[in-house]
């Protein structure tokens, strides 16, 4: 058997490197167009801008180890993928000459590329994206000097990330986003209003609901005309408008969602058996099937793939798209849906409970909180989505717990009595989980009493774990 | 697939593609920039020591020596100098007044150039292999309607009909394109033309 693999980054080598440890004899090629064999990541700009790293490209985690019978192409770039003969077109960067390379089992990995937004002027010199490495060496360059003012034009993690990090290393941020709230396909209202005040507090400027008509060049500078008539000149403008699924190369030959997103089953295999697709260009069909490209998931199904096309009995468990990201030593979390889309999948029978709660014992000295909210069905109780903002890092660990929740299917009330752990300098003896959990067995007794539910709770007014 | 969400499809492959091309294009003319600016960082460069050195070489000429040298060594001494004075001043001539394009062909300038010029040839072929997509063979748009707000209206289109057929949408997207004042060529209209040397979907290059 013979296996080709187009991309080599974290999607491919994952599944290659999965592969190769059950299956050391079936050939495997990999495709990548990049000369470097250790792929980068876009969380990589952020943590060079914040001086965790000196440059982007430090940050990676697959790589490509050698392995016997796997031949490494790199500086390649696929033109054609014929799945009738099954056959891969490839074209040299070097000398542009042609390579073909016949398979029995084709892993495309091709990931994502920038959305480019469609106001007039996206192209300019001085307007960047955030995806990959010249884009890292781009923002290095423009955000270095002296009082330079930057516009992030976003609406995912990516772009409060940045702006948060451009602030970080000394520019003056502003920050504009089409919705009236930022986040409002990750976050519910209780984390994003806790988000727009971590970034107003820390001076960067909020532009929401407005929409970016045109930029234009001033000199050295950029003017941005944004859609309420007024303008604002800025040194550079980095644009993170979401990504879309590179999948151009097998146009027609298996299902795709309308965004362009290659449809897998939970042992990523598409509508053709022979081809499995992975990370940023696929999408697992079923419940939480909404398209947001992660890393953590694209390692996921790399691995899956590998191993069934060893011939493994292995599933994806549900992708609840559960992210993760700080600013201003704040963090953010979030698993599965927010209460729009669950209306959406679900149905109108879905409430939130928010609450404001210490995260740990704040008579040991740190002033420690957690902002969370539950989205859950309340006619089953089967819980499909959370949030958390926090300043407590050891708190992350709930959301884990939370989409496994999510994941498993659990009811508001298996969440409230869930085992978990406690201790005394970590958190508290009552996890936020289980509060949570409670907060909907609470809500639900008083709506079945025909009672008015509390959907805000603030915890801890007390002397030994109060805001006090 | 039905045939609707096989349109919409096709619809989003070509917006991406424009993306890319957008973002290709837009790089690549980055680059150009940059190389063009290495290239008369480098020209200064050469100007400038050639000057420095012209001037030192005319210090030596009429200070240094003169009064302390054997009469016997002082025409060996005036005839160095002065040559060397002169082949300098000729270099300097010809780089300040050599064009951009024949200097970039030097092979000391070539070798400075070179990992600036491997990102320009890496987009151009990029570009190529974007351009090379298996889909576009049977394309049932023109290449001037492939831009990026007349797909987003042949989308809506296709939404509120779904039995339209390509050619009407084609009919309505070229009266939405006589309707608009500017004329511009579509970007993928130009890089097919530049690549391929002939209109989308011939390929003479």
């Amino acid at each position: 058997m013979k296996i080709v693999v187009i991309g080599g980054a974290h999607a491919g080598l994952s599944a290659v490197n999965a592969f190769r440890q059950v299956n050391e004899t079936d050939e495997v090629v990999i495709l990548e167009k990049n000369l470097r064999e250790r792929p980068f990541i876009s969380a990589g700009i952020k943590l060079a801008l914040n001086g965790r790293v000196t440059s982007a490209e430090q940050v990676n985690f697959e790589h490509f180890e050698g392995q016997p019978n796997t031949t490494y192409r790199s500086g390649v770039l696929v033109e054609r993928v014929d799945a009738a003969a099954k056959k891969v077109y490839a074209r040299t960067i070097d000398n542009g000459s042609i390579i073909e390379e016949s398979y029995d089992k084709l892993i495309y990995a091709l990931g994502s590329s920038a959305r480019v937004p469609s106001f007039v002027g996206a192209d300019l010199d001085r307007v960047v994206f955030v995806k990959d490495e010249q884009d890292a060496v781009d923002i290095n360059k423009f955000a270095k000097g002296f009082r330079k003012r930057a516009l992030v034009y976003g609406g995912g993690p990516v772009s409060p990330e940045l702006a948060a990090a451009l602030a970080h290393s000394g520019v003056h941020v502003t920050f504009v986003t089409r919705s009236k709230r930022l986040m409002t396909r990750y976050f519910d209202q209780a984390i994003q209003e806790d988000l727009e005040k971590t970034l107003t507090d820390n001076k960067v400027v909020l532009r929401k609901g407005q929409e970016v008509v045109s930029v234009d060049n001033q000199g050295k500078k950029i003017e941005v005309n944004f859609n309420n008539g007024t303008s604002e000149v800025f040194d550079f403008m980095a644009i993170a408008a979401g990504l879309q699924p590179n999948t151009m190369l097998l146009a027609g030959q298996v299902d795709m969602r309308e965004n362009g997103a290659i449809v897998v089953d939970d042992t990523m295999k598409s509508s053709n058996p022979d081809i499995y697709a992975i990370g940023d260009s696929a999408v697992v069909d079923g419940k939480f099937d909404q398209y947001f490209p992660l890393m953590s998931a694209a390692l996921k199904m790399g691995r899956v793939a590998g191993y069934a096309v060893a011939g493994l009995d292995v599933k994806i468990q549900p992708i609840l798209r559960t992210i993760g990201f700080s600013i201003f030593d704040r963090f953010f979390y979030k698993t599965g849906l927010t209460v729009e889309a669950a209306k959406e999948r679900i149905g109108d029978h879905i409430e939130r409970p928010d609450i404001h709660t210490p995260a740990t014992i704040h008579a040991l000295g740190e002033q420690t909180d957690i902002v969370a909210s539950l989205i859950y069905d309340y006619e089953s109780g089967i819980v499909y989505g959370a949030q958390i903002s926090t300043n407590a890092p050891a708190a992350a660990e709930v959301i884990t717990t939370l989409s496994h929740a999510v994941s498993s299917g659990l009811t508001v009330t298996e969440l409230a009595f869930l085992d978990t752990y406690f201790e005394s300098e970590i958190n508290l003896p009552y996890s936020v989980a289980n509060r949570l959990g409670e907060m909907g067995v609470i809500a639900e007794a008083k709506r079945a009493a025909g009672k008015a539910i509390d959907r805000n709770t603030v915890d801890g007014d007390d002397n030994l774990n109060g805001f006090q | 697939m039905d045939g609707n969400n096989e349109k919409l499809v096709l619809l989003e492959h070509l917006r991406q593609l424009n993306d890319t091309l957008t973002r290709l294009s837009a790089r690549r003319r980055r680059l150009r920039a940059e190389r063009r600016v290495r290239l008369g960082q480098l020209k200064n460069t050469v100007t400038f020591i050639l000057s420095f050195v012209l001037t030192a070489l005319a210090a030596v000429l009429a200070f240094f020596g003169l009064p302390f040298l054997p009469i016997d060594k002082i025409i060996a001494y005036v005839v160095g100098t002065a040559v060397a004075f002169f082949t300098t001043l000729y270099l300097l001539i010809y780089y300040s007044i050599l064009n951009r394009d024949r200097f970039s062909r030097q092979k000391w300038v070539k070798k400075r150039l070179q990992p600036v010029n491997t990102k320009i040839s890496r987009m151009d072929t990029e570009i190529r292999s974007l351009l090379s997509a298996s889909f576009l063979d049977a394309i049932p748009l023109d290449a001037r309607l492939i831009d990026k707000q007349l797909l987003a209206e042949a989308h809506e289109m296709v939404v509120a009909e779904p039995e339209i057929s390509w050619v009407e949408i084609e009919r309505r997207l070229d009266t939405q394109l006589m309707l608009q004042r500017t004329r511009r060529q579509s970007l993928f209209a130009s890089e097919w033309f530049r690549l391929f040397g002939a209109s989308f979907p011939e390929k003479r290059a």
